[in-house]
């Protein structure tokens, strides 16, 4: 037990010590986060408009007129509900309702002028009106918790940044401790290499949710972002999200330091696997925006999931339970790579 | 009393055989040499005594413990400075040579190593900005962390400068005369002829000969041999310490 802590302790005291460390694994994502939190210069407006038919079969026609436009992709909605927190999550820009009484009502979010009159004007050339005179379209603004790209990208970098420093401090810490010859005065000592090995493991999960603490403050204080809804159960899952997520992507990091062929092309063999994470598992982007098949490439990624899991309960407050999904698929990549470390890994 | 023993020791890499059936024992309290050039098993053979690897055939013992089997007493009993060393670049010596003690579940106070070895100046400073001498220095301190009855020595004055070099024999001269038994790899003979009571020669994974270095010189003598070289009363080295003193140049 003393041994595992004397090297917890050894290892992060190494960490704090090492600048490219503290570059890599704070600096550098707080940079990024603020840069695109603040610009917010991936236009973040959903290309899609939902639809949601409330008044029977009879406007049929109506709704095949809307789906045949070319300017604009209508989403048709079976639920309104559905439609609401498509349009909370930023998924859609606005939702059209065809009421009973032949209204029309444009829902879209509060301060989203452009596009209220985009949809708006759609919607009176569609029915052949003027767009001042009288008529049955009624706007509408739904009330509701929408932080805009800020919001996006403040729980996305701290994804992506548990990602690099999991998979990272794993292929060129421990293979450079491997290859300066560090581990075989280890192995000298009457102790079991996997001491070594574990009590790094523990520094760098402390250290990486830690890291995740920081980047949501940063993006509490700094981008003013509205992090777990006042939900002490939401700001717990994130924590325990990155725990989780810390813990894989490790695990991922050591199975890529077992498989790869030699010591050079192991980080090679991580930017491999990381970088087209950064860009398929809705890190800087929402995956919806991805076509169709690739996003079910994303859906197979451990990185969408915990995007996922950690931004549902950082803009919506939701607890452990409700990201039950989340936690699972994490804890299913997480004994596949145990799984690999375990027959593959050589402490050679 | 016989502190080490092995017995027709075999080690193949693939194809290649690094160690090809080798015996000896050391006393204890012996300084026992391997000489031997580059490649010719040296290093196979200590570290297979460390218990670093695993021999293809034969045995090793040491204070009757079987290096394999009883791996771990070995290891508690004996201490190590391997032919590359390296520590962890971000701790200062202190830090490291207390790390190491908590490895070995000792108490020894890590200030006192560190004065043993004449690094207690550098106590708070990084592995990584010390000169080669001293890092060979923090080497065989951390390897006394145990206070181990025998000590294995790699290569420990190679590419040092004739003033580190003497203030290690000095260093290595101490740990005798308390009665350690010393295993000590070199190929500079008169690195051998200045410290070991007996060497063994290995060439190509064999021993060739094994004895005191007084008894090897005469053998070859008594067969009619002169050395080409006049021998004269002093070495250049000892001009060249003479010269520029014996004093550590790197602190």
């Amino acid at each position: 037990m003393k041994i595992y802590l004397s090297f917890t302790i050894a290892a992060s005291k190494m960490f704090f010590r090492r600048k490219s460390s503290i570059f890599w694994s704070l600096f550098f994502p707080v940079v990024t986060m603020l840069v695109l939190g603040n610009a917010g210069f991936i236009g973040y407006s959903a290309p899609d408009v939902g639809l949601y038919n409330n008044s029977g079969p009879g406007e049929a026609n109506k709704i095949s007129d809307f789906k045949s436009s070319k300017s604009i992709t209508i989403r048709e909605y079976l639920s309104l509900d559905e439609a609401l927190i498509a349009l909370e999550k930023g998924t859609l820009s606005a939702v059209i309702t065809l009421d009973t009484n032949s209204e029309i009502k444009v829902t879209t979010r509060e301060g989203d002028i452009a596009e209220k009159e985009v949809v708006e004007n759609f919607v009176f050339r569609m029915m052949n009106q003027e767009i001042n005179s009288v008529s049955n379209v009624k706007s509408d603004i739904a009330e509701m918790n929408y932080q805009g790209y800020k919001g996006f990208i403040v729980p996305g970098i701290a994804a992506m940044a548990i990602m690099q420093n999991g998979i990272f401090s794993v292929v060129f810490t421990l293979l450079s401790y491997k290859n300066q010859g560090v581990l075989k005065r280890l192995k000298a000592a009457p102790i079991s290499p996997s001491h070594f090995i574990v009590g790094h493991l523990i520094s760098r999960v402390s250290i990486i949710v830690l890291q995740t603490f920081i980047l949501l403050l940063m993006g509490v204080f700094v981008l003013n972002v509205s992090i777990g809804q006042g939900s002490i159960l939401a700001w717990i899952n994130i924590l325990f999200l990155s725990f989780l997520g810390g813990i894989l992507f490790l695990a991922i990091g050591l199975a890529i330091s077992s498989l790869a062929p030699n010591e050079d092309s192991a980080p090679a063999l991580a930017n491999l696997v990381t970088f087209p994470m950064l860009f398929l598992s809705g890190v800087f982007f929402p995956i919806d925006f991805l076509p169709k098949i690739i996003s079910y490439i994303s859906n197979l990624l451990p990185l969408t999931h915990l995007a996922q899991g950690i931004r549902l309960s950082a803009l919506y407050g939701n607890s452990p339970l409700m990201t039950m999904p989340q936690i699972a698929i994490t804890f299913a990549w997480l004994a596949l790579s145990f799984f690999i470390c375990a027959i593959s890994f050589k402490w050679e | 009393m016989e502190m080490i023993k092995v017995k027709n020791l075999k080690k193949n890499y693939d194809d290649f055989e690094a160690v090809r059936g080798i015996n000896f024992n050391v006393d204890e309290g012996e300084v026992f040499g391997l000489l031997g050039p580059n490649g010719a098993g040296k290093t196979t053979t200590v570290e297979i005594l460390e218990g670093l690897i695993e021999p293809t055939e034969g045995n090793a013992s040491i204070g009757d413990y079987d290096v394999v089997k009883n791996s771990k007493i070995v290891k508690k009993m004996i201490g190590v400075q391997l032919q590359s060393v390296n520590f962890f670049e971000k701790l200062s010596l202190y830090e490291i040579v207390e790390l190491f003690a908590t490895l070995y579940s000792s108490s020894t106070d890590p200030d006192s190593i560190l004065e043993r070895v004449d690094l207690k100046k550098k106590r708070d400073s990084y592995f990584k900005t010390l000169s080669g001498g001293q890092k060979q220095r923090l080497s065989i301190a951390v390897a006394l962390v145990n206070n181990p009855r025998v000590l294995f020595f790699d290569e420990p004055t190679t590419g040092l400068d004739p003033q580190a070099r003497r203030n290690l024999w000095d260093l290595i001269k101490s740990f005798q005369k308390e009665g350690k038994t010393i295993v000590l790899t070199t190929h500079y003979m008169e690195e051998a002829e200045e410290l070991c009571d007996r060497v063994a020669i290995i060439d190509e994974g064999k021993i060739i000969k094994i004895d005191s270095p007084s008894n090897l010189i005469d053998e070859l003598t008594k067969t009619g041999f002169k050395t080409q070289k006049k021998i004269k009363d002093a070495t250049l080295e000892d001009v060249f310490i003479s010269l520029t003193g014996k004093s550590l140049r790197e602190d």
